[in-house]
C-alpha cells in the first residue's frame, strides 16, 4: 500500500468525522430548537389553565369546586393535535380533572410528582422517550402548593421529524463527503506524487542491484541531509556496495576452511574494526513536513468547502421542517392574543379602545423570540395595534393582504403564511357573536431557523480548525512513519551495511518499496548469519560452546575475527531502530488534547459540586483543583525528570497513563469537591511523568545545535493540543455534560497510549552524551541541587527577572485565563463552548503569532526592553476594559495578552538564559529552566490564591483589574531597573573607554 | 406573565418551605386541640378562610368562636375564658382585639393580657404601628406571630400605575387615624423614590375631634382642580365607611379611586384596589397555626407573614363610566366585578 493511500485513507476517515460531527452537531440543535419550540408551545397552554384555576382559587374556592375546569382542560387540549391529555392533580397526585376519562381519579405517575418538587420554578418538565411532559405547579395565594396542571404531548410528530432530518442530512453529508473524497483522492495523488516517484525509483533501483552485482566501490559519504531525501541514486549505490559487502563476508566465511588463517586475519585488518559512527538522525525531514503542509492546505479547503455544503444542506432542511411547526406556534399565540381579546371585549371594552394593546403584543413577542411581531387591524384592514418590529412596507402588505380577506372571507387565507420581505405573516380572525372584528397577525421572522444554525456557526468554525491542526499532526505522523522515515531507516541501515556492518536489520511492516526492501535486506542478512552460524559449528561443533561469542573467540580467533568485522554475530543480527523527536509528535498530542478537553469548564464544574465549607470561602474553593494540580506538577516535575533518565520515556509514558487515567475517570465520577481535587492532582502527577518524559524524549534524541528547534517543536505540540482541546472541550460540555468530556479525556488518552507504545523507544542503557552535556553533572545532582539553587538564586538580575515577568506572565494565564474568565465569562452567562472558544484564542495566537517571532534575533540589551513592554502592555486589556462588563472586554483582554505573549514568550526563555549565562556554565541549562518553570509554577499558585481573594470579598472586576495593575506594575519595575542598570554600564564602559 | 410576576415575590420561598412542612404535617399524630378565636364583628371571610384551611387540611381542632361585636368591654371576659380552658391557641381579628388581648409590646401584664398561650393575629393593618410587635420577621414576643394583610405601599403604587401610568396622585387621608398618617408619610416618600408628584389632602379634623363626611366632596374638587390621575385611599376606616360617598363623588368628577380596601372596589364605586383577600388571610392564618400546634414552632421564630399573591380588584362598571378600561395584559390577572360577566370562574 503505497503511502498516498494511507494518506488517502486518513483524510477520507478525517473528512467523514467532521462531516460526521457536523451531522451531530446539526441534529443536536434541531433536536433542542424544537423541544423549546413544542415546550414553549405548551407552556403557553399551561400558563393560561394555571392563570385561571390560581384566579378561582384565589377567590376561596377549592380545587375540587371547580367547575369549569373540565372546559379550560379541553380547550387546552384542542389548540394541538399532538397534545394528548392535560391532567390537573392534588399535591398527593390524585388526579382530579382530565382529558382523558380513565385518568381521574387515578394517581399521577410519580416521576410527575418528582419533577415538580424539585423545581424551583413554577414551569417544570420531564421528557421520557414516549412523551414530552410539561407541566406547572398551582399555588394559593398564601403560598401552598394545590398541585399542578400536566400536559402530556405526544413525541410522534417529533421522533418522525428526527428521523427525517437525520435521514436527509446524513444523505446530504454522504454525496458531498463522496465528491470530496474524489478531489481528496486527486489531491493527494498529487501531493504524493514526489514521495511516490522517490519510491518507484528506489524500486527501480532495487531491481538494478538485484538483477546483477557489479563492482562497484563508492564511500558512503553521502547522508540524508535534513530537508532532502536521499537521493534514489546514493541509495542504489549503497546497495550495490552493501551487496558487495555481503558476497566479502560469503567469501571469509566460506574461505575459512581453505585459506591460511594468518592472510584473513592480515586482510582484515587492513579494514576498519569498527562499525562507523553512526550519524545522528535531524529532526524531522523538512520534507514531510513541506508535504504535510502542502497537503493541509488543499484539506483544509476541501473540508471547509463541504461543511458549507452541508451546512447549506441542512439549512434547507431545517427550514422544511421547522416552518410549519412555527406556524402551529403562531397559531397557538394569534388563539391565546384572541381568548384576551375576546374577554375583554366581553367586558364591555370597544374594539379600538384596548388600552394597554401595543404594550401586551410587545409583551408577546418578548416572551418568544421567533416573533418579529404582533398586529392586530381593523376589518378594513387598517392597523390598530401593534407590538414588535413592524416597518413601512411590511405595514402596508400587512394593510392590504388584511383587507384582502375582507373581500375575499378568511377561509381563503387560514393556514397559510405570507412572506413579508423577511418575515411569515400568519392571520386570524376575531370573530364574535357580531361578525368579524378584524384580524390578529402573528409575524414569525423567517432568520429564525437560520439563526438557529448560526449558534452552531462558531463551533464548526472551531472543529474545522481542530480539525485541521488534527489533520496535520496525522498527516505529518503518516508521512514520517510510512514514508520518510523507513527511508531514513533505510539509508542508515545502508551506511552501515555498505561498510559491512551487517548487525541489525530494519523491521518494516508496511508493504511498501522501502518494506520490500527492507525485508529482502533482513532475509540477506539473516541469511548471512546463518551461513556464519554454520561456519562456527563446522569450526567448534561442541554443543555447548556456540552459545557465546566468547568461547568463540577461544576456539576459533580467526572466525570471531571475521563476525567482528562484518557484525555478525550467533545470536542473529538486532533489530534497528533509531529514536528521533518527532516520535513523541502523536501521543504527546493526543494526551496533551485529553488533558485540555477540560480547561474551558473545569471551574464552572468545580462551582457546581461546590457546597459551602466553613473554613474556606467560595472562590478559594474553587480555585482548589487548579492550584492542587499545578503544586503536584511543581513537586512532581523534577522527579519524573529523574525518572525518565532512570526508566526510559517510552516506560514512563506507558506507566504515567495510569494515574492520569485514574484521574479522568475519578474526576468523571466525583461527586464532591475534595473527590475532583484529589483526583485532578492525580491527572496532574500523570501529566507531569508524561510530558516531562516526552521533554526528555525530544532533548535526549535531539543533537546539540537542533535541540532549540525540538524544544520549540514540543511547546508547539502542547500548545495545538491546547487549543484544540479547550475548544471541543467546550463544544462537548455542552452538549454531553462534564462528566463525559472527562471519559473521553481517558478514552482518548488510551489511545495516547497506543500510539506511544508503538512509536517510542526506550535505549535502556544509553544515556546521550548530549543529555550530559547539557544538563551539565546530572549523577550528582541530588547533592548539587541546593548548590545550584543558591548560584541561581544568587543572580539578583534573575530573580528580578523571575518576579517582575515570568511569575507575573504565569499568573495572568493561571489566575486570569484558567480560572477567571470560565467564572466571568459564564456569570456573564456565556456557554462551555463560547468560554472555550475565548480560551482557545490565546492558544491559537500562540501558535500562529509564536513561530514568526521565534525568529527575530535580539541582542539581550533590546530583548530585555522588548520582554518588559510585552508584559507592560499584556494586561492592558485587563485595566482599561474593567469597567465593561460584557463577553468582548474578555475577548480583547485574551487577545491581548496571546498577542504579547506571542511576541516575548520566546524571547522570555532567551532573556533568561542569557541573564543566567554564567550560571548556566556552572550548573547547566535545563537545571536553569527547570528551576525558573518551578519558579513559575508557584508564582501562578499564589496568583490564582490571591485572585480568589479577591473575588471573595470584591467580586470578579476587582480582582481582574488588580491582576492587571500588578503584572503591569511588576513590568514597568523591570523596565525602569533594567534602563537604569544599562544606563551605569554604557557609563562604566565609557569610562573604561577612556 | 411577566407583568405579574411582583404580585408573587415569595412563591419559591413559601413553596420550598410548605413543601417540606405539608408532607411532615400529614404524618403526625394529633391530639385534639382547643382553638379559642376572638373577633371584632362576627365571622367573617378571614374567620372562614381560618376555619376551612384547618378542616382541609385535617387538622383535629376545634375553633371556638367568641364575638365582641365592636364592643372593647367583652375582651377581659375571654381573656379569663382562654386562660381558664388552657385553650391551645388564641386567635385575634383586628388592631383593636389583638391590642386588647396581648397588650403592647413592651407593657404587657400578665395579669390582664395573655402572655403564655400563643397567639395569632389577623387583620392587623400596621402591627409595628400598632406596637403589638418589634418588627415583621419577627414579634420579638415569645407567644405571638401573626400575618400580614396589607399590601405593601410599593406594591400598591406600580399596581396603580399597571393600571395607567400616572404623574400626579391624590392622597387623602385622616390625620385623626394613626394608621392614615402612618400610609400617608410612606407614599410621601415612595413618592420622592418612584417619581411621581403627590397632592396630599387630609381632612379637617372639626370640633369633636373627627373629620366630617361633609367635607369630603371639597376635598375631591381640590383634587380635580390639582389635575390628579388618580386619588388614592391607602387606609382610613372613616374613608373605609364613608366609601360610597366617597367614590360616587369622585366619580362624579370623573376621577377614578385607587383604594388598598378590597370593598372599596368590590362593594362599591373605586375602580381598583389591591388588596390581600380576607379570606386567604385566614387561611394564612391557621397555616400559622398549623406550625405552631402541628410542627411545635415556637411562635416567636415565625416570621408576621404575609400572601403571596394579591388581589387585584377591577370595577368594570366604574371603568365604563370614566371610560378607562384596563389594559390588556391586566386583564389576566386581574379580578372583574360589575362586568357584564364575571372574569373568575
Amino acid at each position: 500500500m503505497k503511502t498516498s493511500s494511507k494518506a488517502l485513507v486518513s483524510s477520507i476517515l478525517l473528512m467523514l468525522f467532521v462531516m460526521s460531527l457536523l451531522v451531530i452537531m446539526s441534529l443536536f440543535r434541531f433536536q433542542t430548537t424544537l423541544t423549546q419550540l413544542i415546550h414553549s408551545k405548551l407552556t403557553v397552554v399551561s400558563e393560561s389553565i394555571s392563570d385561571s384555576v390560581e384566579g378561582a382559587i384565589d377567590l376561596g374556592l377549592s380545587l375540587s369546586e371547580l367547575n369549569n375546569a373540565d372546559a379550560l382542560i379541553a380547550r387546552g387540549k384542542e389548540s394541538d393535535s399532538e397534545i394528548k391529555a392535560i391532567d390537573i392533580f392534588t399535591p398527593n397526585g390524585e388526579i382530579l380533572f382530565s382529558t382523558a376519562p380513565d385518568h381521574i381519579g387515578n394517581i399521577i405517575i410519580s416521576d410527575v410528582l418528582e419533577a415538580q418538587s424539585r423545581s424551583t420554578e413554577r414551569t417544570w418538565r420531564m421528557d421520557n422517550e414516549a412523551a414530552f411532559t410539561s407541566g406547572m405547579s398551582l399555588t394559593n395565594s398564601i403560598g401552598q402548593s394545590i398541585g399542578g396542571v400536566v400536559l402530556t404531548f405526544s413525541k410522534a410528530g417529533f421522533n418522525k421529524k428526527i428521523s427525517d432530518l437525520t435521514e436527509s442530512l446524513l444523505l446530504s453529508a454522504l454525496i458531498v463527503a463522496a465528491l470530496s473524497v474524489c478531489l481528496v483522492y486527486f489531491g493527494i495523488r498529487l501531493g504524493f506524487r514526489s514521495l511516490d516517484q522517490y519510491m518507484e525509483r528506489i524500486d527501480d533501483a532495487m531491481k538494478r542491484v538485484s538483477s546483477g552485482l557489479s563492482e562497484v566501490n563508492i564511500t558512503p559519504s553521502l547522508y540524508a541531509s535534513a530537508d532532502t531525501l536521499p537521493d534514489p541514486e546514493v541509495i542504489e549505490q549503497k546497495l550495490k556496495t552493501s551487496a558487495h559487502q555481503m558476497a566479502q563476508a560469503y567469501i571469509q566465511i566460506s574461505g575459512i576452511d581453505s585459506v591460511a588463517e594468518e592472510t584473513g586475519e592480515l586482510r582484515l585488518k587492513n579494514k576498519s574494526d569498527k562499525p562507523p559512527a553512526m550519524p545522528t538522525m535531524e529532526t524531522e525531514s523538512g520534507f514531510a513536513h513541506r508535504l504535510a503542509r502542502r497537503l493541509i492546505i488543499f484539506l483544509s479547503i476541501i473540508l471547509v468547502l463541504s461543511s458549507m455544503t452541508v451546512a447549506g444542506l441542512a439549512l434547507r432542511d431545517f427550514n422544511r421542517l421547522l416552518t410549519p411547526e412555527l406556524g402551529n406556534k403562531a397559531y397557538m399565540i394569534g388563539r391565546t392574543v384572541e381568548a384576551d381579546l375576546i374577554r375583554a371585549l366581553g367586558y364591555g371594552i370597544p374594539f379600538d379602545q384596548m388600552y394597554g394593546a401595543d404594550r401586551y403584543l410587545k409583551g408577546v413577542v418578548n416572551d418568544h423570540h421567533e416573533l418579529t411581531y404582533m398586529a392586530i387591524t381593523r376589518s378594513d384592514g387598517s392597523l390598530l395595534y401593534q407590538g414588535g418590529v413592524i416597518d413601512d412596507s411590511t405595514r402596508s402588505s400587512l394593510e392590504n393582504f388584511s383587507a384582502t380577506i375582507t373581500n375575499n372571507g378568511v377561509n381563503a387565507v387560514r393556514g397559510v403564511a405570507r412572506d413579508f420581505g423577511g418575515t411569515l405573516d400568519h392571520i386570524l380572525p376575531i370573530n364574535t357573536a357580531t361578525g368579524t372584528l378584524g384580524s390578529i397577525h402573528v409575524g414569525i421572522d423567517e432568520k429564525f431557523v437560520q439563526r438557529q444554525l448560526d449558534d452552531i456557526f462558531f463551533d464548526m468554525i472551531v472543529i474545522l480548525l481542530s480539525a485541521v491542526l488534527v489533520t496535520f499532526e496525522i498527516m505529518l505522523a503518516l508521512v514520517l512513519v510510512y514514508g520518510t522515515a523507513p527511508i531514513q531507516q533505510l539509508n542508515l541501515l545502508l551506511d552501515r551495511l555498505s561498510q559491512g556492518d551487517f548487525s541489525h536489520v530494519i523491521v518494516i511492516r508496511t508493504r511498501c518499496t522501502i518494506g520490500r526492501t527492507a525485508n529482502r535486506l533482513a532475509s540477506d542478512i539473516q541469511a548471512l548469519h546463518k551461513t556464519f552460524l554454520s561456519a562456527c559449528f563446522r569450526t567448534a561443533d561442541t554443543a555447548a560452546s556456540y552459545r557465546s561469542d566468547a568461547r568463540l573467540s577461544e576456539i576459533s580467533p580467526h572466525l570471531h575475527a571475521i563476525g567482528a568485522r562484518f557484525g555478525l554475530s550467533i545470536s542473529g543480527p538486532m533489530p534497528l531502530r533509531q529514536a528521533v523527536p518527532s516520535d513523541v509528535r502523536l501521543p504527546l498530542f493526543l494526551f496533551a488534547f485529553a488533558e485540555e478537553l477540560q480547561k474551558s469548564f473545569l471551574p464552572l464544574f468545580v462551582r457546581e459540586l461546590y457546597t459551602p465549607v466553613s473554613w474556606l470561602n467560595e472562590p478559594i474553593t474553587i480555585s482548589l483543583p487548579i492550584t492542587v494540580y499545578l503544586v503536584v506538577l511543581a513537586i512532581a516535575g523534577p522527579f519524573a525528570g529523574g525518572w525518565a533518565e532512570r526508566f526510559g520515556c517510552r516506560k514512563l509514558f506507558l506507566v504515567g497513563l495510569i494515574p492520569s487515567i485514574a484521574g479522568f475517570i475519578g474526576c468523571s465520577l466525583a461527586s464532591s469537591i475534595t473527590e475532583l481535587i484529589a483526583w485532578r492532582g492525580v491527572t496532574a502527577l500523570g501529566y507531569a511523568m508524561i510530558t516531562i518524559g516526552c521533554q526528555d524524549y525530544v532533548i535526549a534524541n535531539s543533537n546539540a545545535h537542533r535541540w532549540g528547534r525540538n524544544m520549540i517543536l514540543f511547546i508547539g505540540i502542547i500548545m495545538s493540543a491546547t487549543m484544540c482541546g479547550t475548544a471541543i472541550g467546550g463544544i462537548l460540555a455542552d452538549r454531553l455534560g462534564y462528566q463525559s468530556v472527562f471519559l473521553l479525556a481517558a478514552m482518548v488518552s488510551i489511545l495516547a497510549g497506543i500510539t506511544a507504545a508503538y512509536s517510542l523507544i526506550d535505549k535502556p542503557h544509553s544515556t546521550p552524551d548530549l543529555t550530559l552535556k547539557m544538563t551539565g553533572d546530572q549523577g550528582a545532582h541530588h547533592k548539587g541541587r541546593l548548590r545550584a539553587t543558591l548560584t541561581v538564586i544568587s543572580n539578583v538580575r534573575f530573580i528580578l527577572f523571575l518576579l517582575c515577568i515570568a511569575v507575573p506572565s504565569n499568573v495572568l494565564i493561571a489566575a486570569y485565563l484558567w480560572y477567571l474568565v470560565p467564572l466571568y465569562l459564564s456569570d456573564l452567562g456565556a456557554s462551555a463552548s463560547e468560554i472555550a472558544r475565548v480560551i482557545m484564542l490565546y492558544y491559537l495566537l500562540i501558535i500562529v503569532i509564536g513561530p514568526i517571532t521565534s525568529r527575530m534575533a535580539d541582542r539581550p540589551e533590546s530583548l530585555a526592553l522588548r520582554v518588559g513592554l510585552g508584559s507592560f502592555f499584556s494586561s492592558a486589556g485587563l485595566i482599561l476594559f474593567n469597567d465593561w462588563q460584557s463577553i468582548w472586554a474578555v475577548v480583547i483582554s485574551v487577545t491581548v495578552i496571546g498577542l504579547t505573549h506571542a511576541l516575548t514568550k520566546g524571547a522570555q526563555v532567551a532573556l533568561a538564559l542569557a541573564i543566567c549565562s554564567a550560571e548556566i556554565d556552572a550548573v547547566g541549562r535545563t537545571t536553569v529552566l527547570s528551576f525558573l518553570r518551578s519558579f513559575e509554577r508557584v508564582g501562578s499558585v499564589l496568583g490564582i490564591l490571591v485572585s480568589a481573594m479577591i473575588i471573595a470579598h470584591y467580586g470578579y472586576t476587582a480582582s481582574m483589574g488588580v491582576t492587571g495593575a500588578l503584572v503591569s506594575g511588576a513590568a514597568l519595575l523591570f523596565v525602569v531597573i533594567h534602563l537604569a542598570d544599562n544606563k551605569k554600564r554604557v557609563k562604566v564602559s565609557s569610562g573604561v573607554q577612556l | 406573565m411577566s407583568s405579574c410576576s411582583w404580585l408573587r415575590p415569595f412563591v419559591p420561598i413559601l413553596l420550598s418551605l410548605l413543601f417540606l412542612f405539608s408532607g411532615y404535617a400529614a404524618s403526625v399524630k394529633q391530639d385534639e386541640f382547643t382553638i379559642l378565636m376572638v373577633v371584632w364583628r362576627g365571622c367573617e371571610n378571614a374567620c372562614k378562610g381560618f376555619q376551612d384551611y384547618i378542616r382541609e387540611r385535617g387538622i383535629a381542632a376545634e375553633v371556638v368562636i367568641r364575638d365582641v361585636a365592636g364592643d372593647r368591654s367583652l375582651l377581659p371576659e375571654f381573656i379569663l375564658e382562654a386562660k381558664k380552658r388552657k385553650v391551645d391557641l388564641v386567635v385575634t381579628w383586628g388592631t383593636s382585639v389583638t391590642r386588647g388581648v396581648v397588650g403592647a409590646f413592651d407593657k404587657a401584664d400578665p395579669g390582664k393580657h395573655i402572655t403564655e398561650i400563643p397567639v395569632i393575629f389577623m387583620i392587623v393593618a400596621d402591627p409595628v404601628g400598632a406596637n403589638i410587635i418589634k418588627n415583621y420577621d419577627s414579634s420579638g414576643r415569645n407567644n405571638i406571630t401573626g400575618t400580614r394583610n396589607r399590601v405593601p405601599e410599593k406594591v400598591q403604587i406600580k399596581a396603580i400605575s399597571a393600571y395607567r401610568p400616572f404623574s400626579k396622585l391624590g392622597l387623602l387621608f385622616n390625620e385623626d387615624e394613626l394608621n392614615s398618617a402612618l400610609n400617608a408619610e410612606k407614599i410621601k416618600t415612595l413618592a420622592g423614590q418612584m417619581g411621581f408628584e403627590l397632592f396630599s389632602y387630609a381632612l379637617s379634623l372639626k370640633a369633636n375631634g373627627k373629620p366630617s363626611v361633609e367635607e369630603i366632596p371639597a376635598a375631591i374638587s381640590s383634587m380635580k382642580q390639582a389635575n390628579v390621575d388618580f386619588i388614592y385611599i391607602g387606609s382610613s376606616s372613616f374613608l373605609m365607611a364613608h366609601r360610597d360617598r366617597v367614590t360616587s363623588e369622585a366619580i362624579k368628577q370623573g376621577l377614578p379611586v385607587a383604594s388598598a380596601y378590597e370593598a372599596m372596589a368590590s362593594e362599591s364605586h373605586a375602580l381598583v384596589a389591591v388588596a390581600s383577600r380576607y379570606y386567604n388571610v385566614g387561611k394564612l392564618a391557621a397555616f400559622q397555626a398549623e406550625q405552631i400546634l402541628i410542627n411545635k414552632v415556637p411562635p416567636m421564630e415565625l416570621p408576621i407573614r404575609s400572601l403571596s399573591r394579591f388581589s387585584y380588584i377591577i370595577n368594570m362598571e366604574t371603568a365604563r363610566q370614566l371610560k378607562v378600561y384596563p389594559p390588556l395584559d391586566v386583564l389576566r390577572y386581574a379580578e372583574i366585578v360589575k362586568g357584564p360577566q364575571d372574569a373568575q370562574p
